[in-house]
């Protein structure tokens, strides 16, 4: 027999009994469309850690190899015929690895950059405000200003630049309706999540607690993310931090939800789009977790000239983009290739855009589309918003 | 002997694995087995593969044949009747990457698609074309199109079109030879390049049928539907698809399972629904809370759904009301019966409680359900028992029972296997049949099949496969590849029985006293070691030769014992 404290700790240690071999996970799951195997699909995978719970398998390298080779996109947890929780179960047997200093090294380097620079880049406070540099609205009052509506841009919004656009492209939605909101400027530090990817647990609350805290000082009530994920673990930390955010009368929106509230509220105004043909990519945590797939198409409908065209494996159903949970640092080509297997559903629809709300979403697609040599533009809800928006009147314009 | 090389030949090194890890995996099916059940059967194969043609699966058949490999056909292992685990080591051919769409004609309403696409893949394809599949498995998120094929049973849809073997209209297999036969109404393009294999293939199975007498001679598509590939693995089917007319669940609740069987048999005869499942008391006090489903805890619940044209479907919603009503039932909210409808492909739940399951399944007349479930509760306790069924075509239903274990306390778990074995008889005893037969049920093959048509299927077997090399053991029994604990078990006893009746005879004889008087003291020892070792060659030789239908009915009976004695 073999222990798995972490694991039987956090109470999921009758999971790989619990399993009813049903194989609904195995079919869905990503890695196993690869791999081929079914030691790569979570069946397959809970069977090895049973298997090893009785002693007859190893925790050994190969086992943390397939453990890693997850995505963490929770399409198994959403299909279980046992309600299991499948999502928790990788992230303890993560934690596992992680306790047992068996993590790979693209993890450990993720995790111990963010509790020193503060994000998974390494770059450190002083680039996250890269994106503001020749922008067209001047947010320096903006920077911890006292305010309702707080944004929280994220680590890849904030300090990639191909992802800058989208923090742009909210504030002048957010400018254009007329909201007072504040930013946390060189004071927002990562979330956490990569951390809690990478099984390092126990550190992941001394770094999510951080942005919380400014927010509450700054007299916030509601939070928009450009990153779902951020919100997933403000949930999922919140509940055992001492704060409590869990708790919390923080209301915490997704870009699409919190845009949508605003069109609903008419502060938003279109200009006719000359015949735009979208299709919509569910990430995996928006759809499954946070139930938010009905706002980003309803936006679509509501703006002039823009028409969307469901592809298959759409809503709670969404397939993976590959790029969630480190799969793209320990993994890359895989999670290229599973962003490909994405790209391909995509490519049967007519759409000539594909939109989504979760910045790694969009790397992917996009990453994918240039491998594929596929043409198409990847854009987040808020850049095609931000797009189509009338254009705000100048001072002194004729 | 296997050849690794010459196997990553055939269907590519990708697709071939001899991983420890691997070879466990695809050695197992859903069910939960006790340790002593690896008494009986292999614990892993040899290799398992991966065929990504047909093409590439027959050469690997082919191979197979000429060197006495063992082969056992898997799709996604979401059976839990033994169908798919090893007996004889060999190798296990995956069918899940054969899981292409081959063709369509929507005139003729057929669908042909490789042996492993998942029904639910299938039923996405039709339905956005505007048709439905007749028959669908409960486990269709996993269960390959052929594997459910070969194993036969009842599912979604099975209360309007029958078993899901009614639905299909031919089929494409691999012979124990490799060869590729079509048989029925096997639908494919006209440019298909195989078609002569086919032809030869079907004139070769064809020139074994007709050693059968003519009276008990079956249809060659007979060969491959519920017969677990014993004759030959499935590679592509032709399936019946019908419109997707409308669709409207409904679920009723009864106070009883008399209320709730009348109910059935009426609906059946009036309203012909296209879905009809069943669950009882012992399974809602255990799924729903009080709270959460006041009308439904404790109570005898009928989930069903209609397919057919508006006007029709108002017909029979009001004949259905008025059954229920009749019966002293009532209707569940439309919400409420929307919501049992879509947990139709989660039959599974029920295990979160367990956290292992036994199960036990039967097909009975719907008449017999009332005295089945009190029999079964009789000697099952209701907190450890949950019991379903589907209702087919015809006045019969599946009858599931559901036992609540651990597999987790090893002794007390493999004690109480007996359970599933002693409901399949009461079953029987009440005029049914086992719901499939696979490996655990090959006691009852010849009552699942009719006597007459099993002595001829095999006899066919004999023709097709006397080696017995594809999918070994499985409905037809044979020899138990029995592992070095048995073996030392069987020699053990035999010497135990040997010694005792070397001394029951001398006491009774006196033998003692003659031997001394004959002034040969020793020879009584050895005399009597002499038959105690014969006895352990006897008992030794038993297990060696022990058949797997021999190995059933001495085994669940002494557990029986063992469990009741040890109970007491």
């Amino acid at each position: 027999m073999t222990r798995l404290d972490v694991i039987e700790e956090s109470g999921h240690g009758d999971d790989p009994y619990i399993c009813a071999s049903c194989g609904n996970c195995t079919m869905v799951c990503p890695t196993f469309r690869l791999g081929k195997w079914e030691s790569f699909g979570p069946r397959g995978r809970l069977q090895v850690t049973k298997n090893i719970l009785e002693g007859k398998a190893k925790f050994d390298e190969e086992y943390v190899r397939k453990l890693f080779m997850c995505s963490l996109c929770e399409n198994c947890a959403s299909v279980c015929t046992t309600s299991l929780k499948l999502d928790e179960f990788w992230r303890e047997a993560r934690a596992q690895a992680w306790e047992m200093g068996m993590a790979p090294k693209p993890a450990k380097y993720a995790s111990s950059s963010i509790m020193r620079y503060g994000d998974p880049l390494a770059m450190g406070s002083s680039s996250r405000l890269r994106w503001a540099q020749d922008f067209e609205i001047d947010i320096t009052d903006r920077i911890e200003a006292n305010a309702k509506v707080g944004y929280i841009l994220g680590c890849d919004v904030a300090l990639k630049p191909q992802l800058n656009d989208i923090a742009r492209s909210m504030v002048k939605i957010l400018e254009h309706a007329g909201v007072e909101y504040t930013l946390l400027g060189e004071k927002e530090t990562c979330c956490g999540a990569p951390m809690l990817w990478a099984g390092n647990k126990s550190e992941v609350h001394l770094i999510a607690e951080k942005n919380y805290l400014l927010l509450e000082e700054l007299g916030v009530e509601k939070v928009i993310f450009s990153c779902p994920s951020c919100i997933y673990i403000w949930h999922i930390v919140g509940s055992t931090t001492p704060h409590k955010r869990g708790n919390s009368p923080l209301k915490l929106y997704t870009s699409s939800q919190f845009i949508s509230i605003l069109d609903k509220n008419g502060l938003l105004a279109y200009r006719e789009q000359p015949m735009i043909t979208v299709t919509y990519h569910d990430p995996c945590i928006s759809a499954r977790r946070l139930g938010i797939y009905h706002q980003p198409r309803d936006l679509i409908e509501h703006i002039p000239g823009v028409y969307k065209v469901e592809m298959a494996y759409s809503g709670t159903e969404t397939r993976c983009c590959g790029w969630h949970g480190l799969l793209n640092l320990t993994n890359p080509l895989v999670s290229l290739e599973i962003a490909e297997m994405r790209m391909r559903d995509v490519s049967v629809t007519p759409a000539s855009r594909v939109i989504s709300e979760c910045p790694r979403c969009i790397q992917a697609l996009d990453t994918a589309g240039q491998t594929m040599q596929y043409e198409l533009k990847v854009q987040d809800i808020t850049q095609l918003v931000a797009e189509c928006l009338v254009e705000p009147e100048k001072d002194g314009g004729s | 002997m296997v050849k690794i090389q010459r196997i990553e030949d055939l269907v590519g090194a990708d697709n071939v694995s001899t991983l420890d890890e691997t070879l466990g995996l695809y050695s197992r099916d859903i069910a939960a087995l006790p340790g002593l059940a690896f008494q009986i059967i292999d614990n892993q194969f040899d290799v398992v593969a991966q065929p990504q043609t047909v093409r590439s699966l027959s050469n690997l058949i082919r191979y197979a044949h000429e060197h006495n490999i063992p082969i056992v056909p898997r799709g996604s292992g979401t059976s839990g009747w033994g169908g798919a685990l090893p007996t004889r080591v060999g190798i296990c051919i995956s069918t899940l990457h054969l899981s292409n769409l081959v063709h369509i004609d929507e005139n003729k309403m057929l669908v042909t698609v490789e042996a492993g696409m998942t029904w639910k893949e299938l039923l996405m394809v039709l339905e956005q074309i505007g048709f439905t599949l007749p028959v669908y498995p409960s486990s269709a998120a996993a269960a390959t199109i052929g594997g459910f094929v070969a194993s036969g049973g009842l599912g979604i849809g099975s209360a309007k079109y029958g078993d899901i073997r009614e639905q299909v209209a031919g089929l494409e297999a691999v012979l124990p030879n490799g060869m590729i036969v079509r048989t029925g109404n096997f639908l494919i393009k006209e440019d298909d390049n195989e078609t002569e294999d086919g032809e030869s293939a079907g004139a070769y199975l064809l020139s074994i049928l007709d050693q059968i007498p003519e009276e008990c001679r079956p249809e060659p598509i007979d060969l491959f539907l519920g017969l677990y590939g014993t004759f030959g693995v499935v590679s592509r089917v032709t399936l019946r698809m019908v419109p997707k007319l409308i669709l409207q669940p409904f679920a009723c609740v009864f106070d009883n399972v008399n209320d709730l069987t009348s109910a059935i048999r009426d609906i059946q005869d009036m309203a012909r629904p296209y879905y009809l499942r069943f669950i009882s008391n012992s399974y809602t006090i255990k799924r729903f809370t009080p709270r959460s489903s006041i009308d439904e805890y404790g109570k005898f619940i009928l989930i069903g759904a209609l397919l057919d044209t508006y006007f029709q479907i108002e017909e029979d919603e009001q004949a259905i009301k008025d059954i229920v009503k009749a019966h002293n039932g009532w209707t569940t909210q439309q919400k409420r019966a929307e919501y049992l409808w879509d947990e139709r492909l989660y039959p599974l739940r029920i295990k979160t409680l367990g956290p292992s399951l036994v199960p036990a399944e039967l097909l009975i007349d719907v008449e017999h359900i009332p005295e089945l479930y009190e029999n079964v509760l009789s000697h099952i306790s209701t907190d450890s028992i949950a019991i379903e069924g589907t209702v087919g075509r015809n006045g019969t239903t599946s009858f599931l029972a559901w036992i609540l274990d651990d597999e987790r306390k090893k002794f007390r778990y493999t004690l109480g296997w007996h359970r599933s074995f002693d409901i399949t008889n009461l079953g029987i005893k009440h005029g049914g049949k086992p719901y499939a037969v696979g490996l655990w049920n090959v006691i009852h093959a010849p009552h699942y099949y009719g006597r007459q048509h099993y002595n001829a299927l095999r006899r066919i077997k004999r023709l097709l496969d006397p080696k017995d090399l594809l999918n070994p053991m499985k409905v037809f029994g044979g020899r138990v590849n029995a592992k070095k604990e048995s073996l030392v078990f069987g020699f053990t006893s035999g010497l135990i029985v040997g010694a005792l009746v070397h001394y029951a005879l001398s006491s009774t004889l006196g033998t003692g006293y003659l031997w001394s008087i004959l002034g040969l003291p020793h020879l009584g020892f050895q005399l009597g070691l002499f038959v105690a070792i014969i006895g352990g060659l006897v008992g030794l030789m038993f297990i060696k030769f022990l058949t797997i239908k021999n190995a059933l009915r001495l085994g669940i009976p002494i557990l029986h014992v063992l469990r009741t004695f040890l109970r007491k």
